[in-house]
C-alpha cells in the first residue's frame, strides 16, 4: 500500500498567512503573549519566522520588540487558534480531494494513492499535483510518498518532494542524520546515541537489534526498526466531515454590515477553494456570529442550487443580515458550508442542448440572490380548490428526463391572477353583479356568468380562527374591456377580484 | 447576352423580388407559437434568438398567447423561463394550456429586476426561450438596455418575448405583436356561460419576414376552460 504524507511546516504562520496572503513574500513573524497566573499578557515572543524574517536575522523565541529591532521592516502577526483550525481542516480537504479516506495528524495528512496512478504518470506527478492544489488553498507543503506510513512521515522531515520506492527505505534513510527520526527519538535517547558516536540512521540501523532492545528498552527497539525502513504503525483512516467551516475571531467588534462584508468574503473564498479541492459545490450555508454580549446569532441560508461563485452566496448572507441585523457587536465569526455533489448531465444527442449544469446552478443562486429563493423555482398547482394557490418547488435542471402532464390545448383561454385577490365593491343587480369598483378597475358588467360555487376546506383552520371557504364565482365582462373574474365569499359577505382573462 | 424582363415567363418573374424588399437581416430560424394563425402571420413564428414584443391591453389575449409559446418551447424540450413581474401567472390555466410546470423555471421579480434577471438567465446559455411578462406596466428601460439584452439573446441564441401593454423595445425588437379588439363570447344555457376569447392579431414588426405582414390581422380564438 502506496501512502502519502502531506506535512504543512511552521502550519501556525502558514494559517495567519491564509488570512493575509499580501504578506507572503515579506518578513513575517508570529508572536504569542503568554498569560501568567494573574490572568495579565506576559511579554509577547516570536514563536515563528518566515523565511524571508529569518534571512534578516530574527530568531524564534527572541521578544517582538527585539525582533523588530533586528528587521524594522517585520511584520508581527498573532497566534490563532482558530486560523490553525481552519488551516488544518483545509489540509484534511486537500486529502480528500485524492482520497476517499484519509489519517489527520498534527500539521500532517496521510492518504492512500494506489488508485491515483491510474490518473497520474508517475508518483512524482502526484506529489506536484499534491503541492499545487495546497498552494491554491494556501498552504506550501512537503510531500512524502511511501510504504509506511512511519516512513513517509520521516520523509518529509528530509525534503520538499520525497519519493521512496518500495524496499528502498533502508537505503534512503541511511545517510540521513539521526535527528530525522523525529518523534520517537526523545532527547534522552538522542544524548545516549550521540555517546555512542552516531550520527546518521545508517550507522544506527547497522546494530544487532537483539542488543538495541536489551539495552535501550522498547522505545529503542522501536527506534531501531524504523531506522532499518520496518514500521509497525498502521493507517487509521477515517472519512470526511459533512460540513466544511471557516472562522475568524476578531480583534475589534464590528457594528456594521460593511466591514463584515469583506470578512465574510474572505471566508467564502476559502471555504469555496475547499470545497472545490473535494470536487464539491456548496448548497447551504450556516453563518455563526459570535456577540460581544456573549451570545450567538445563527443564521442559514439556502441556494437555491448548490453553486461555487462567491458573489450570489456573500448577496444572500448580506440580504439575510439586512432583514434582521444582529443586536450586538461581532466578536466572532465561523461559517459553515453544506457540501453538495456539482450536478452532472449527460447531453441528448437529439435533444436542443439545455444550459450547462454548473452554470446554470451558478445563476439560480444568483437569481436567488436578486429577487429572493422563494421567488425562483418551478410553479406547482397545490391540491386544493382555492383557484389562487399556488407552490414553489427547486429547479431541478434534469427535470427533463421526469414524465410530462398530459399535453394540453394550446388555444385555452388563460387567466391572469391577483395576488392576493383585490377586495372590491360590487353593485347588484337582478342577474347577479352589475358594476364593480376596485383599485385596479371601475366599470359597468355587461354580462355576469355564475355564479359557481366552490367551498371546501372544512377540515383547516386559519390564523383568524375561520375554518373553510365557501364562495361564489363569477365570470363577468364589464364596460371597460376586461373579462374578469370574480368571487363572492360568503363566510365574511365580501367580494374578491381573483383576476381577468387574458 | 440579357433577356427584357417582360419576356420571362410569369411564373419565374413571381419567384424574383425587387432589390427594395430585398430581406436587411439573414433569415432567422423560427420559434413556433403553437397557434397555427399566429405562426402564419409572423413566418412560422418568434424569430429565434432575438427579442419580440407581445403587446395588448386588459383581456386581450395575451397571456394565452404567452402560455401557447411556453408549452410549445417545452414540447420541443427547450429550457424556458419565465420573469413574471406582476406574480400573475395562474399554473393551473398554464397546465391546460400544456405547459409541463415541472420543467418550466419561474423567477418573480419586480419590474426593475427583470431585465437584470433576463440578463442573467441568458448569460447562463442554452434557454431556448426566456419570457418576460409586465403584466399592466410598461417598463422604463433606455433604448440601450434593450439592444444589449437583444444582442446577449443573439449570441446564446435564446428567444427573448416581452409582453407589455404597449411597444417598449422600439427598434430592438425583431417582432411585434399587438393583440387588439378582444371580444368575449358567452352562450346562453341556463344562464350566460363564457365560452371563448376572440382576438385580433395585428403584427406591427416582423424582420426578414416576406411578404411584409404590415396589413396583416388575423383573429385568434381561445377556448375557456373549466373545472368545475
Amino acid at each position: 500500500m502506496r501512502l502519502a504524507c502531506v506535512f504543512v511546516p511552521q502550519l501556525a504562520l502558514q494559517s495567519a498567512l491564509r488570512r493575509t496572503p499580501e504578506l507572503r513574500g515579506s518578513p513575517v513573524a508570529l508572536y504569542e503573549a503568554p498569560r501568567g497566573r494573574d490572568g495579565r499578557e506576559g511579554r509577547a515572543r516570536i514563536t515563528l519566522v518566515s523565511a524571508e524574517a529569518r534571512q534578516a536575522g530574527v530568531r524564534p523565541g527572541v521578544t517582538a520588540a527585539q525582533g523588530r529591532a533586528t528587521c524594522p521592516g517585520l511584520t508581527l502577526l498573532p497566534y490563532s487558534a482558530a486560523d490553525t483550525e481552519a488551516a488544518e481542516a483545509a489540509l484534511s480537504d486537500l486529502g480528500f480531494a485524492f482520497a476517499p479516506r484519509i489519517e489527520r495528524e498534527p500539521a500532517r495528512v496521510f492518504f492512500e494513492i494506489g488508485d491515483l496512478g491510474q490518473l497520474y504518470p508517475s508518483e512524482a506527478a502526484i506529489a506536484q499535483v499534491i503541492q499545487l492544489r495546497a498552494a491554491r488553498l494556501g498552504l506550501g507543503v512537503r510531500v512524502a510518498i511511501a510504504e509506511h506510513k512511519a516512513i513517509a512521515r520521516v520523509a518529509t522531515r528530509a525534503g520538499e518532494r520525497v519519493l521512496i520506492p518500495s524496499a528502498g527505505e533502508a537505503t534512503f534513510l541511511a545517510p540521513l542524520a539521526l535527528a530525522v527520526l523525529g518523534e520517537p527519538l526523545d532527547a534522552e535517547l538522542a544524548a545516549i546515541l550521540h555517546r555512542w558516536g552516531l550520527r546518521t540512521v545508517g550507522m544506527f540501523a547497522a546494530l544487532p537489534a537483539a542488543d538495541v532492545t536489551l539495552r535501550l528498552g522498547a522505545d529503542g527497539a522501536r527506534l531501531h526498526r524504523l531506522a532499518r525502513g520496518c514500521s509497525d504503525d498502521p493507517f487509521h483512516p477515517t472519512l470526511p466531515p459533512d460540513a466544511v467551516e471557516e472562522g475568524v475571531a476578531l480583534d475589534d467588534a464590528i457594528a456594521e454590515l460593511e466591514p463584515l462584508a469583506f470578512i465574510l468574503r474572505g471566508l467564502s473564498d476559502r471555504l469555496l477553494a475547499r470545497l472545490a479541492c473535494r470536487s464539491f459545490s456548496c448548497a447551504g450555508i450556516t453563518v455563526r456570529l459570535q456577540l460581544e454580549n456573549r451570545t450567538f446569532d445563527v443564521r442559514e441560508v439556502n441556494l437555491a442550487a448548490p453553486t461555487r461563485e462567491v458573489a450570489p452566496i456573500l448577496q444572500l448572507i448580506r440580504l439575510e443580515l439586512t432583514r434582521k441585523p444582529p443586536v450586538a457587536p461581532i466578536v466572532g465569526v465561523l461559517v459553515v458550508a453544506r457540501p453538495a455533489r456539482a450536478r452532472g448531465a449527460q447531453m441528448d444527442f437529439l435533444r436542443p442542448a439545455g444550459p450547462a449544469p454548473e452554470r446554470l446552478a451558478a445563476t439560480i443562486a444568483r437569481l436567488a440572490a436578486l429577487v429572493g429563493p422563494e421567488n425562483v423555482g418551478t410553479p406547482r398547482c397545490e391540491d386544493t380548490w382555492r383557484e389562487e394557490a399556488v407552490g414553489m418547488d427547486a429547479y431541478v435542471p434534469g427535470a427533463a428526463e421526469r414524465p410530462s402532464p398530459a399535453p394540453g390545448a394550446p388555444d385555452t383561454l388563460s387567466i391572469r391572477r391577483f395576488r392576493p385577490p383585490e377586495e372590491i365593491e360590487v353593485m347588484l343587480g337582478p342577474d347577479g353583479p352589475a358594476a364593480l369598483r376596485g383599485k385596479a378597475t371601475t366599470a359597468r358588467i355587461t354580462v355576469a356568468a355564475g355564479p359557481y360555487r366552490l367551498s371546501g376546506e372544512w377540515w383547516r383552520r386559519d390564523e383568524h380562527g375561520a375554518t373553510g371557504f365557501s364562495r361564489d364565482y363569477w365570470d363577468v365582462h364589464a364596460s371597460d374591456g376586461g373579462l374578469y373574474r370574480l368571487h363572492h365569499d360568503r363566510a365574511c359577505d365580501r367580494w374578491f377580484l381573483d383576476g381577468y382573462y387574458d | 447576352m440579357t433577356l427584357p424582363l417582360r419576356l420571362l415567363d410569369d411564373a419565374l418573374a413571381a419567384h424574383l423580388v425587387p432589390a427594395s424588399r430585398l430581406e436587411h437581416e439573414p433569415r432567422r430560424a423560427r420559434l413556433a407559437t403553437g397557434l397555427a394563425a399566429l405562426d402564419a402571420a409572423l413566418g412560422g413564428g418568434w424569430p429565434a434568438g432575438t427579442l419580440a414584443e407581445l403587446c395588448g391591453r386588459r383581456s386581450a389575449g395575451r397571456t394565452s398567447v404567452l402560455h401557447a409559446s411556453l408549452a410549445a418551447a417545452l414540447v420541443r424540450e427547450q429550457a424556458v423561463a419565465l420573469i413574471d413581474t406582476a406574480s400573475a401567472f395562474d399554473p393551473r390555466s398554464a397546465e391546460a394550456a400544456g405547459v409541463p410546470l415541472s420543467r418550466l423555471l419561474w423567477i418573480r421579480a419586480g419590474a426593475r429586476q427583470a431585465l437584470q434577471a433576463a440578463d442573467l438567465l441568458i448569460g447562463a446559455g442554452g434557454f431556448g426561450l426566456v419570457a418576460i411578462d409586465f403584466g399592466e406596466q410598461s417598463p422604463h428601460a433606455p433604448t440601450a438596455a434593450w439592444l444589449r439584452l437583444r444582442h446577449a439573446a443573439e449570441r446564446q441564441g435564446t428567444t427573448v418575448l416581452v409582453i407589455a401593454p404597449g411597444r417598449c423595445a422600439g427598434a430592438a425588437a425583431t417582432a411585434a405583436v399587438n393583440l387588439q379588439g378582444a371580444q368575449p363570447l358567452f352562450v346562453a344555457a341556463s344562464g350566460p356561460l363564457l365560452m371563448s376569447l376572440q382576438t385580433r392579431i395585428a403584427v406591427e414588426r416582423a424582420v426578414g419576414v416576406l411578404p411584409a405582414p404590415a396589413n396583416q390581422s388575423v383573429v385568434l380564438n381561445f377556448l375557456a376552460h373549466r373545472t368545475q
